[in-house]
């Protein structure tokens, strides 16, 4: 089983504006019954680990090989930043249910297309 | 000019280390499960702080689970002490096919041990983690050793870095007696400090740079 992200364009985005791309995947077994792609963003560092999903696309009962285009936009809050404790990290998920395989890919979304360094 | 060192490429950073996975040694999983079965699947998995129990438990789930268990976890800290009244719902409605799991147990008083041990006779299987025996029959003991530490750490930087480092993994080993979740911080502050020239850093600002290149 494969499955891929591919984004139109740059992965770096102004807050407010919209991240487009396809989800492909190919050698699906029966087992998969959907494929979850996702906008959300997650913390990395010293410490726990915070996740929010901002909006989620499910394509049901997916076909062994195919793809889906997705297009979100993005809030205009939290941006992308990274100190030396914590950095906040934009991804585009496409994972299939129940829990197998995931591809992610990360963007930022910050003012200037470019994470806020602390 | 010196590299901003950035949480993200934080070699030890938090997700990166939960990522790592249990290391059994010689012993393997099936002779781990039969002996959990031979101890009628309530047992307890001790040892101290930062040995890894909660890792193993959590493996074990996931290994239980997978063979149809159903699960009722439930994680006690220092300052969560005791369970709720949702818990001890999910307690009385487990049945045979219910595998509790008590990390932390030894927060517990032995009267609320009594209670749990008690509420939990209907559920197939037990599992806890303590650091110290006696609750149940422990199941595995755990122990760490330099020699782990080292390989944790090869998983995570690389053989050449590891090796670089020996000598500051037996000092840690040793500051934090044995605590690898505290030498695997320590390694976190040293990284992000930039006590070390670290192979296949990430530049940060070149990153932005090429960023806006292929913009």
């Amino acid at each position: 089983m494969t499955i891929q992200i591919h984004l139109d364009g740059n992965p770096a985005h102004e807050p407010g504006t919209e991240v487009r791309g396809r989800a492909t995947w190919q050698s699906l077994n029966r087992q998969s019954k959907s494929v979850l792609i996702s906008l959300l963003w997650h913390t990395e560092g010293k410490g726990t680990e915070d996740v929010a999903i901002i909006e989620q696309i499910k394509v049901e009962g997916p076909s062994a090989a195919g793809s889906r285009e997705f297009a979100f936009v993005l809030p205009n809050f939290p941006w992308s930043f990274s100190g030396t404790l914590l950095s906040l990290v934009w991804a585009i998920e496409a994972s299939l249910e129940p829990a197998g395989e995931v591809a992610r890919v990360d963007i930022v979304s910050a003012p200037g297309t470019e994470e806020v360094q602390l | 000019m010196t590299a901003q060192r950035l949480a993200r490429q934080n070699p030890f950073r938090v997700n990166r280390v939960l990522s790592l996975r249990y290391r059994l040694d010689a012993l393997g999983w099936r002779d781990l499960l039969d002996r959990w079965a031979e101890l009628g699947q309530r047992a307890a998995l001790v040892g101290p702080k930062g040995s890894g129990k909660t890792t193993l438990l959590e493996e074990l789930e996931q290994r239980l689970e997978a063979r149809g268990w159903h699960l009722v976890p439930l994680r006690l800290r220092h300052d969560r002490r005791r369970l709720n009244a949702a818990d001890w719902r999910r307690l009385q409605d487990a049945g045979p096919r219910h595998l509790v799991t008590v990390d932390g147990v030894e927060q517990l008083s032995w009267w609320r041990w009594h209670q749990l041990s008690k509420h939990s006779q209907r559920a197939g299987g037990l599992i806890v983690t303590s650091h110290t025996p006696g609750r149940l029959p422990t199941l595995r003991r755990h122990q760490t050793d330099p020699s782990l530490l080292h390989a944790l750490v090869t998983e995570l930087v690389g053989t050449a870095q590891a090796a670089r480092l020996a000598p500051e993994l037996e000092q840690l080993f040793e500051q934090h007696q044995g605590n690898l979740r505290d030498c695997l911080r320590s390694l976190y502050d040293a990284w992000a400090g930039g006590t070390h020239r670290w192979p296949g850093e990430v530049d940060s600002r070149r990153e932005a740079d090429s960023r806006r290149n292929a913009a």
